[in-house]
């Protein structure tokens, strides 16, 4: 490995890096020129994914950089590439809120969040994904309290940085023990060895290690019960910051658990695959039933976050290759799904919280978003012939194949669950066209009228639901 | 990619169409109404010419086409024709040209209805046609949209809880029935093809405890749509709210889907567990004849009337499949078709009533023959075919199901009698109230033109006379059906 190969295997993020300091640069030089920021912001999320693109051509360029702490492979590119398509959705969403003044900081932290993740997912060694997770965290940290003129944004970004440094810390003491337990924290061939070359202290030890890890990224996937921070985030930032704190870091997060883990974790070690299996249920049955009781479609979405964590964890349950496929698969579905959701809410409301009654007859006042709305809703719900639908069933078919048939039972019946309030978004939207509450009590919160949304955001949400449409029809072909 | 795109072509002329309605501006409604109606004649001619090709005598698939969908997990776009899906495809495209001519006559919101309009024939033809369990659920739930908003947007006064119902209804009757598609891949041959699937059940591969599960799960998507006693409360609020074509297309093929999916999925590839549940579904088919009847006759309005007369008339067709024998299961096939047509002009007739009387009461409507003949005419050779009038269509349908439950189930099937009574009274009761008695004080009045429409005489004259036509000589009818009829009976042993 030379410097040359380092610099062309990581040009991606240094495309990325030089740009989110360019940003605050040229801000600090020529302040008020929201417009060029959000461009260089787009365009240099264009270049990275076009590197990835090329790096993913040059074979000779994958493989391990910095004395093996960090790897470029195939899940790097799948990272990369999803990540700048998700940016730029982003981007593209905020391009007509953010021109208040704080445009470079919101950029510039945006795109060095990405710095973040992109360390998370190309780390072979714990420590280096701390400080990834890191990196991803203070950004994001920032970003949620950027409205600071917004209360609840401050809010939110408060609980959001304690428990998410509780949630480091937790983790870093895993760390520790798992150095303790295992002599090592590098994780190039998967982290825990085979059981019987450690002996039975020792693994009690890395059962131990592994809980308080699993514990500290489960903070940052949202998964029962370490999930509670996110409705209260979720439903109190600002919905731009919360759409992609929602999507990106999670899926990069998962990404480094499954090379954490590895598709042999779960059979090595029973305690920890039953271990992740409860949480795996719990995450299911807990966030598709409380999520049934939200008004607040923010918080709806965030316990239907939780309930998805789930679904994503019956791959560590199963193992083996196919789940690792089948949980890319679904982490593609995840992010446009539940990106595209969070994009209508915003068109509804940027700082507020928006109520199920604010999607009443979305369908008549933008029959465009509602659309999408829906299309992004029935992914997510598991409906064919939507992507959605192709991902749960993987992760299915991976759960039934690995000996697990009660837990893909029990994610079958939760999807059923869950239908329920997905529906329940839908039946306000076209539910009203049908016939309007004529009888609602004067000053009732029943919006009328046609809904503007801003062409940069509807184009963004439409890319999303194309992408639900897209993932299931043609996409599924990549499921291997 | 297998196979010739013959079958594929009658799913995408209504599917094309529907973009180009789409994409088309809301003011050119002449132009979208009569493109409709050539998408849909191009869909019936199509069908028509499917038919001419399809080889009669055999019980097999033909013109199949399959085309690699996700092929590590076993799914496909896959479809087929037989026996039992070419009537009912033609059953499809018929009404649906019958229903884009009555069209024309629509003011209200035209674009929209025309794209649902044929949005909705896509998904009926795909049902009927699909050979892969991904894509008939995709088909089945495609249909469920357009006929949510019809009734929504284009129904009567309380057409939002009639929608809603109907949309609540059918949904869980149709996740519930995905669950036991699932379980027939999983538990089956990892496929979801459903000929492969078949031939697994077939085999007798799945246990019984598997069948009983899986029969159970799809019985429940399937009764909510045919609908079997009882699960049928949705279909009177949706009848009564919807507008004619919505009805039309509701009673004529819609309901055709439940007792498609009977034969096709559950007695094809479950034939045990069919077995074991025929008593009690032959029952619930036989509770279906006289309480759909027996209600029937205490309606005070025309078209909850009719909607309680599907009722009934379904329960024949439960009963025939029920009774699994190739009689039954032939007389199931025709009276899923005849009641496709009989009741889909039945709702056509009451729709033009509607529109000149601004009344579905019964008790406000007479003398219907002598402010327009026509009318009157046709209203009357309507409810004669649909009480089962020997020498008409519906006739054939019933006697052959009867028939068919009498060798199977005798004890049950001599209750359906009472049905037959019953009918026979509520049909005669209310075409000699409304068509025949002189107008009283306090009904309803028309002093209009007493002449019909030419679009309301091209509606329903193509299926009176198609009525007459298969009353008369169902031969034909049967050649198509029986081979898979027998196919299918050969499965059950009692």
């Amino acid at each position: 490995m030379t410097l040359v190969t380092a610099v062309l295997a990581f040009s991606p993020e240094i495309v990325l890096l030089l740009a989110g300091v360019g940003v605050l640069l040229f801000d600090a030089i020529w302040p008020g020129r929201g417009r060029v920021e959000r461009w260089i912001t787009l365009v240099s999320m264009g270049l990275a994914a076009g590197c990835a693109f090329l790096v993913s051509q040059q074979p000779a360029l994958y493989g391990t950089y910095f004395s093996g702490a960090l790897r470029v492979d195939g899940t790097m590119t799948f990272a990369r590439l999803l990540f700048m398509a998700a940016g730029s959705l982003v981007v593209l969403s905020s391009w007509a809120t953010q021109g208040e003044g704080d445009t470079a900081e919101y950029y510039g932290l945006l795109l060095l969040s990405f710095l973040g993740e992109a360390v998370i997912v190309s780390s072979q060694t714990l420590l280096v994904l701390f400080i990834g997770i890191e990196l991803l965290a203070l950004p994001c940290y920032a970003l949620m309290a950027i409205r600071k003129h917004h209360a609840g944004a401050v809010r939110a970004a408060l609980k959001y940085f304690l428990l998410g440094m509780f949630a480091s810390i937790v983790m870093l003491y895993g760390v520790a023990l798992t150095f303790g337990a295992l002599h090592t924290i590098g994780y190039a061939n998967g982290l825990f060895p085979a059981p019987a070359t450690l002996g039975a202290a020792r693994v009690a030890v890395a059962m131990i290690a592994f809980l308080f890890m699993f514990v500290g990224l489960g903070f940052k996937v949202t998964a029962f019960p370490f999930h509670f921070w996110s409705p209260d985030v979720y439903a109190t930032g600002s919905t731009p910051i919360v759409a992609y704190v929602a999507t990106v870091p999670k899926v990069a997060v998962m990404l480094a658990l499954w090379r954490m883990l590895g598709p042999g974790f779960g059979a090595a070690y029973p305690l920890g695959q039953a271990f992740i299996a409860i949480v795996a249920v719990a995450s299911m049955v807990y966030g598709n039933v409380v999520a049934l009781l939200q008004d607040d479609v923010r918080r709806m979405l965030a316990y239907s976050g939780v309930a998805n964590t789930g679904y994503m964890l019956m791959a560590f349950v199963a193992g083996g290759a196919a789940s690792g496929s089948a949980l890319a698969f679904f982490l593609v579905v995840y992010v446009f799904g539940n990106l595209g959701a969070f994009l209508v809410v915003m068109a509804l409301g940027v700082d507020k919280p928006v109520s199920m009654k604010e999607f009443s007859g979305l369908g008549a006042r933008n029959g465009l978003v509602a659309a999408a709305m829906a299309a992004c809703l029935f992914s997510l719900a598991g409906t064919p012939p939507l992507g959605g639908f192709f991902g749960k069933f993987a992760l299915f078919k991976a759960a039934v194949d690995g000996g697990f048939a009660w837990l893909a039972l029990i994610a079958l019946i939760t999807t059923v669950v869950s239908v329920g309030y997905y529906l329940k978004i839908a039946s306000q939207m076209y539910g009203n066209i049908v016939a309007p509450d004529e009888g609602d009590a004067a000053g009732s919160a029943v919006p009328s009228g046609r809904l503007k949304v801003a062409p940069a955001l509807t184009a963004a949400i439409a890319i999303c639901a194309l992408a639900a449409l897209v993932l299931g029809a043609v996409g599924v072909r990549f499921l291997a | 990619m297998k196979g010739t795109p013959v079958l594929s072509l009658l799913i995408l002329v209504p599917l094309l169409s529907s973009v180009v309605v789409l994409l088309l501006p809301a003011a050119q409604e002449r132009l979208i109404k009569w493109l409709t109606v050539a998408a849909a004649a191009g869909a019936f001619v199509w069908s028509l010419v499917i038919a001419a090709n399809f080889t009669v005598g055999s019980s097999a698939m033909q013109m199949v086409q399959s085309v690699p969908w996700v092929p590590t997990i076993g799914m496909a776009y896959k479809v087929g024709i037989d026996g039992l899906s070419l009537p009912l495809i033609l059953l499809t495209t018929l009404l649906c040209l019958l229903s884009a001519i009555y069209t024309l006559r629509l003011t209200k919101q035209v674009k929209v209805f025309c794209f649902l309009l044929l949005l909705l024939e896509v998904g009926m033809i795909g049902v009927f046609l699909a050979l892969d369990a991904v894509l008939f659920y995709v088909f089945w739930e495609l249909v469920l949209v357009p006929m949510f908003f019809m009734i929504g947007i284009w129904g009567g006064d309380n057409r939002r809880y009639a929608s809603v119902k109907f949309f609540i209804y059918t949904l869980v009757g149709s996740v519930v029935m995905l669950l036991g598609l699932l379980l027939l891949y999983f538990w089956g041959p990892k496929t979801f093809d459903m000929q492969a699937i078949i031939a697994w059940g077939q085999a007798g591969k799945f246990s019984l405890q598997q069948q009983y599960w899986i029969f159970g799960a799809l019985f429940l998507g399937f009764a909510v749509k045919v609908p079997i006693f009882p699960f049928h409360t949705w279909l009177p609020d949706a009848h009564v709210e919807a507008p004619t074509v919505g009805s039309v297309l509701l009673a004529g093929v819609l309901l055709k889907m439940g007792g498609y999916g009977l034969l096709r999925v559950s007695l094809a590839a479950l034939p045990q567990a069919f077995t074991a549940f025929s008593p009690y579904l032959a029952a619930l088919g036989v509770i279906g004849i006289v309480y759909g009847s027996a209600v029937a006759l205490t309606q005070r309005d025309l078209k909850k009337m009719v909607a309680y007369s599907s009722v009934s008339h379904m329960g024949f067709v439960v009963l025939g499949i029920a009774a699994a024998n190739a009689g039954g299961i032939d007389g199931a096939a025709m009276q899923m078709f005849t009641h496709g047509i009989i009741t889909g002009m039945l709702f056509f007739l009451v729709g033009m009533v509607y529109e000149r009387y601004h009344t579905k009461e019964i008790a406000k409507l007479r003398g219907v023959i002598a402010a327009i003949p026509a009318l009157g005419v046709l209203f009357t050779f309507a409810s004669f075919a649909s009480l089962g009038l020997p020498g008409l269509a519906g006739f054939v349908g019933e006697f052959n199901s009867l028939l068919g439950g009498l060798q199977a189930f005798p004890l049950t099937t001599a209750f359906a009698v009472i049905g037959i009574v019953l009918t026979a009274a509520y049909f005669l009761r209310t075409m000699q109230a409304v068509v025949f008695a002189p107008a009283e004080e306090g009904s309803a009045v028309y002093d209009g033109p007493s002449k019909m429409a030419g679009t309301e005489l091209t509606a329903v004259v193509p299926l009176a006379v198609l009525t007459l036509a298969i009353g008369l000589y169902p031969a034909p009818f049967f050649a198509v059906v029986d081979p898979v009829a027998r196919a299918l009976a050969s499965l059950v042993v009692r």
